[in-house]
Order: structure tokens, then sequence, then C-alpha cells
């Protein structure tokens, strides 16, 4: 059987792709690896009533320990990644994707609807500016930006990052603010004028976080389990919508199958992968490949189907800034268990050098454990520490734009072992240090002296090894809808394509993207 | 795992000065030797520090601010954790009343308290070596 799409990859593309063709009629071949939580924890209430009354062990800790991952690999994971529900997310992958890490840390997933199962869910439209050197318009991108909203169901407001966030239509009302984003929120309001004129905004998040029921799915109930739990309907995540594809036919599902390489004779591409359950090599036959896999897998299976192991790929990530942010009348007070533990806040600093994005962090959902090792006293004063401070800071997570100065690599080698490189990142202190000053005058007590800087490949938004160029010139350049070079029918839509990647996470326009691929697509098939 | 058993109460009564529960000291049991396959050079020196410190606490402190014996620092963040998931620790971790004056004395009492812990330290980590 010939399929007319192949989709590789199920991950927030991967679907938004899906969606695009089921738009049209066209009914994809979705193939993946697919794994999918092992085990329900069974918490349905507030994080911390639940601990108070029962042993949670297994909730925080894992059988296999998967909560003491960083510990016991001497790594830095984000905590939603080391939850042991979420441990399906990153199940198997050092089997399944073989890397050698030189200055890289490189997440990946083969999980029924990828990494986005432990994501921040922040989901932010690009403004003109910040697609620069793309052959993409936000016009061209705004009808999927719309239709996407509608699927997921965003919150945010219409404030003074509107016009760094782009349409406010089809959002639900903002999350409620925890106490401390709320005092940080309110003095930015009595000194908006002296931050605005130094380029210093702040509003609301956009985030795939229901304020308010939507699409069958219920409201977020202030309830801090959202960073342990696989399947919490109130936080989106691609794999509702596979299901709802699945449930209307709308997309073919195979699981547990490994794609590695595709070969190309006249427009006809035979996909080659292996089935995991009994190591069999499987082939499937189609017109269209869509390459889904994330920018890590799909440049490992184009330049394995190509033999390549001699080229390195480019690749960028977003530079990443952890800052402190302490409010001393907070120092003592109770832990605001009903807190949404998640972005509060976002500032944006539009200074003249370049835009970094900030996104204010409440700490309320992590194990209290994880604070214990930021304090540099004695155990026992730790503890203390981690008791009584952790309830005063909030953290500003600073994302740079990518640039030429911090440049990675990616390339596989003959023993398929894909290796990533990149020196550490270099970070201009002197705009730390601006942001820094524009936060203290926001009320919060913060320095750059004590900012963390994190290795590159931290933020996970990897992108640029097989970028969208007007006219593609190299064979690992692709068109302005995705097409590779010198390949008939072979289309990647993942962040691959972005040479460039803002200050800001780029999840939505991705998604965006993908789904603007698979509407041109369609219309080929349509047309043949 | 009677060994275990006892380098779990050692450390449990360093940060909680109460015996080890039996289900923190076997999951401890389980997983610590998997930590120990990270630092092998440090295994038998710190097994002999939790065995003879009589202040481990001061010994950690020290031992994490010059870079020594990284094992040690690493069983106690195990600890840490692992007592997190007992309810019976919930106000351990958790505070659950505004105690802003409280939070204030402790801290400050916290540093001094450090301090002088970390004199302790250096002293026990040569007295050990002796």
């Amino acid at each position: 059987m010939i399929h007319d799409v192949i989709i590789v990859g199920s991950g927030a593309t991967g679907i938004a792709s899906a969606l695009g063709f089921s738009e049209s009629g066209i009914v994809p071949l979705m193939l993946d690896v697919g794994k999918v939580p092992a085990k329900r924890s069974g918490i349905d209430g507030n994080f911390y009533d639940h601990r108070k009354k029962n042993d949670s062990f297994n909730l925080m800790i894992g059988p296999e320990y998967e909560g003491l991952y960083n510990i016991l690999n001497n790594t830095s994971l984000p905590p939603k990644l080391t939850a042991p529900e979420m441990s399906f997310v990153t199940e198997d992958n050092a089997e399944l994707s073989r890397t050698r890490e030189e200055g890289f840390t490189a997440m990946q997933s083969f999980a029924r609807g990828g990494l986005a199962n432990a994501w921040g869910a922040g989901l932010y439209r690009c403004v003109s500016d910040e697609l620069k050197d793309m052959p993409l318009s936000v016009e061209e991108l705004a009808p999927y930006y719309e239709m996407l909203t509608q699927e997921v169901g965003i919150s945010g407001d219409s404030d003074d990052l509107a016009s760094f966030f782009g349409s406010v239509d089809g959002l639900l009302p903002p999350l409620n603010l925890s106490l401390k984003a709320e005092r940080l929120y309110s003095k930015y309001h009595k000194k908006r004028d002296g931050l605005n004129k130094n380029g210093v905004y702040a509003g609301r998040p956009r985030l795939g976080v229901l304020s308010r029921n939507h699409g069958g799915r219920r409201a977020y109930m202030y309830q801090n389990n959202d960073m342990w739990l696989s399947d919490t309907p109130f936080l989106y995540t691609p794999a509702m919508t596979l299901q709802k594809l699945i449930d209307k036919q709308a997309v073919n599902y195979e699981s547990g199958i490994l794609v590695q390489r595709w070969s190309g004779d006249q427009g006809e591409i035979t996909v080659y992968g292996r089935r995991l359950s009994d190591g069999i090599e499987v082939e499937y036959k189609c017109r269209n490949l869509v390459l889904a896999a994330g920018t890590i897998n799909s440049s490992k299976i184009v330049l394995r189907s190509r033999s390549d192991f001699s080229t390195e790929l480019p690749l960028i990530d977003n530079p990443l800034v952890q800052l402190p942010l302490l409010f001393p009348s907070f120092v003592g007070k109770k832990l605001e268990t009903a807190a949404a533990g998640m972005t509060n806040l976002n500032v944006i600093f539009n200074f003249p050098e370049q835009r970094l994005q900030g996104s204010v962090i409440e700490l309320t959902s992590p194990a209290r454990s994880v604070f214990y090792e930021m304090f540099p006293l004695a155990a026992r004063d730790n503890l203390r520490c981690m008791k009584f401070l952790s309830t005063s800071v909030l953290v500003l997570f600073l994302y740079f734009e990518s640039n030429r100065e911090n440049l990675s690599s990616v390339r596989l080698r003959e023993d398929s072992v894909l290796t990533l490189k990149s020196k550490a990142y270099s970070f201009n202190r002197k705009l730390i240090s601006r942001a820094a000053k524009a936060m203290r005058k926001m009320g919060a007590l913060t320095s750059s002296r004590i900012a963390r800087y994190s290795a590159p490949g931290y933020a996970i938004h990897y992108a640029g090894t097989l970028p969208m160029k007007e006219v593609p010139e190299g064979p690992y350049e692709c068109d302005k809808y995705g097409r590779l070079n010198m390949e008939e029918g072979v289309y990647i839509s993942d962040g691959s394509l972005f040479s460039y990647i803002p200050a800001k996470n780029i999840s939505f326009t991705l998604m965006a993207n993908s789904m603007r691929i698979a509407n041109y697509i369609s219309k080929r098939i349509r047309r043949s | 795992m009677p060994e275990f058993r006892n380098e779990a109460d050692k450390i449990y009564r360093c940060l909680f000065e109460k015996t080890v529960p039996d289900d923190v000291a076997e999951r401890y049991s389980q997983v610590i030797e998997r930590i120990e396959r990270i630092y092998p050079d440090d295994v038998r020196d710190v097994r002999k520090c939790i065995e003879q410190c009589k202040d481990l606490e001061a010994l950690e402190i020290y031992a994490r601010h010059t870079g020594k014996l990284p094992l040690l620092s690493a069983k106690f963040k195990i600890m840490v954790f692992l007592a997190e998931t007992l309810p019976e620790n919930y106000g351990q971790y958790i505070n659950e009343r505004d105690r802003v004056f409280l939070a204030y004395i402790l801290l400050g009492t916290s540093v001094i308290r450090t301090a002088f812990k970390f004199i302790r330290g250096a002293i026990a980590i040569r007295v050990l070596r002796q």
C-alpha cells in the first residue's frame, strides 16, 4: 500500500501536521515510538493535602528512583522531567537514540505526544521582526495560529505584552497570580512609565492551560499536581489532539516503530524502521514524507538516509539564564499551596541591543528538596532555608535569542551515534545586569551575581539544522514549504527549519508552521 | 543490609535528630550503591567518616565547601529527598503558617551555626586522617 502521507513523530509539530491534513480530509499514517505513562499515582486533589496524609514515595521518587535522577546521574534536568510519572517522556532515550554530548545537553523524547508531555505550555505567537531571515510572514501563519488557539485553549490577556505576543483573539482569561507575582505586577504598574521608557514591559503569559472549561476539558484547579501527573486535562499536550484524531479516524497511528531512514525512487518513498517489539525491520511506502521527529531526531534521519557521516549541521537553542527573585516580606510566610506553580508573568526587556524574554515562575510545584542544595549552609540549616526562604522566591527564566556566537553542531557517526558539540554559551552580562535592575524596581531583591547560567541545550528549544530558505542551495536546506532540497516529496516540519530563534518559546510558531506545510502538501496532493 | 541501615540512621539523625524510619532506611539501602558507583574513589573514606565521625553535619559542610568527598554530600541529598516523602516530615519541609519573625531569627542563627560547623568539620577531617 502506498500512503499519500507519512508523518514521523507525534510531538507538537507532528500533531499540528496531522491536524492540518485532517482539515483537508487527508488521512496520514503516523509512525511513532509512542511511549506512554506506565503508572498512575492516583492523586486527584491538592499535591500538599495528599502529602500530609500519604506516603508520597511513589509519587515523588518512584520505585525506580526516578525522582533522584539528577543526583544519581550528576545532571540537572528540569524537575518536571524527573517526576516518576513523567519518566515515560525520556524512557529508553539512550537506547533509541545514542548520542555523544560534547558540551551540549540534548533532550529527546520518544513518548506519544513527545517532549510536550513535560512542557511549561508557553505558547507565544511570533511578531514580524522575530521571523527575520525566514521566508515566512506572520500573516501566513495567522490562520493556523487561530485554529491552534481554538484547539489548545490558551489563557492570556490583552496587556502591555500584546505587541510582543501578537493577536489576543480567542484567548481564555489569564490564570490567577500567586501572591508574590501579584506584588511584582502591582509594583510594575506603579512604575510602569519609567520601566517602559527603559524598554521593560510586563504582562500575563500565553499558556496552554485552561482558565475555564474548554473543548470538553476542565479548567485548572490550582492544586500544584500538574508537575507530577501525566494526564492533567487542563494542561494541553499534543497527545490530546492525537487521541481526538484517532477517534475521528483522521489519522492512522502506528506506535512501536522507530523510523531510521528513507529512500526515494521516482516519486515513491520507502520509509525504513524497526519494530521495537521484535526488532524486525519494517518498510512503509508513501508519496510524501513529513519528518516531525524533533530537530535532533529529524536531523539524524536525514543524515542517515544520505549515509553522510561527515557533515556537521548547525544547531541552535535559546541561551538561558535563571535569576532568583527574592521577596523579603515573604520570608517565613506560609507556603502558598494553591498557587499556579508555573509561569505567572512575562517580562520583555526590549533593549536596543536585543530583546530578551523573561518568564517569572512560581516555585510551588517541585519538591522542596530541590532547593536544599541551592543554599550554602550546613545540612540542618539548609533545611530551614528551604522551608522558610523558598516561600519568598520566584525565578526569572531569562531567554536570549539564538546567535552565531553560540552555534552548536550535530554530526552522525558511522556507528549511528549522534555527536552534539557546543562550547559554553557566551552571555552579554550587561544585559543581565540591566534586567536584574529592572526586576529590583519591581520590588524583587536580585542581582546578576546570583544568576545561574544554563548549559547549552538546557532550554530545549532546538532548531536550525535544516533551515528553510527562499531559494535553498545546499543539500541540507529546505524551501519555504519545508521540502528538503534535492529530494522529491520529503518535507521537514519541526524546529529544524528555523535558522533563528527569537528570545521566546517558539513551539506555537513551529506548530503553526507545521500546519501551514501540511496545507501546502494537501493542495499538491489534491492537484495531482 | 545492616551497614546501610546504620549509615541511614546517622545521616537522618543529623538532619532531623530522630531515628530513621524503617521505610526510609530500606529505600536508602536500595539506592545507595548506585550513587557509590559514581564516586568509587570516595566510597571507603565516606563510609569510614560516617562510621567514626561524631559530628557528621560539620564534616559534610566542610567537605562540600572544599570540594572534598562529594559522595558524602550526595548521600545527604538523597536522604533529604527520601525523607520529604513521609507525611510525618511534612512540617519539616513545608511552612504551614506565617512565622516571619521566627524565620529571620532562625536564618540569622543558621549562618552563625554554619560557620561554627565549618570550623568543627575542618578539625574533624584532620583527626580522621591521622
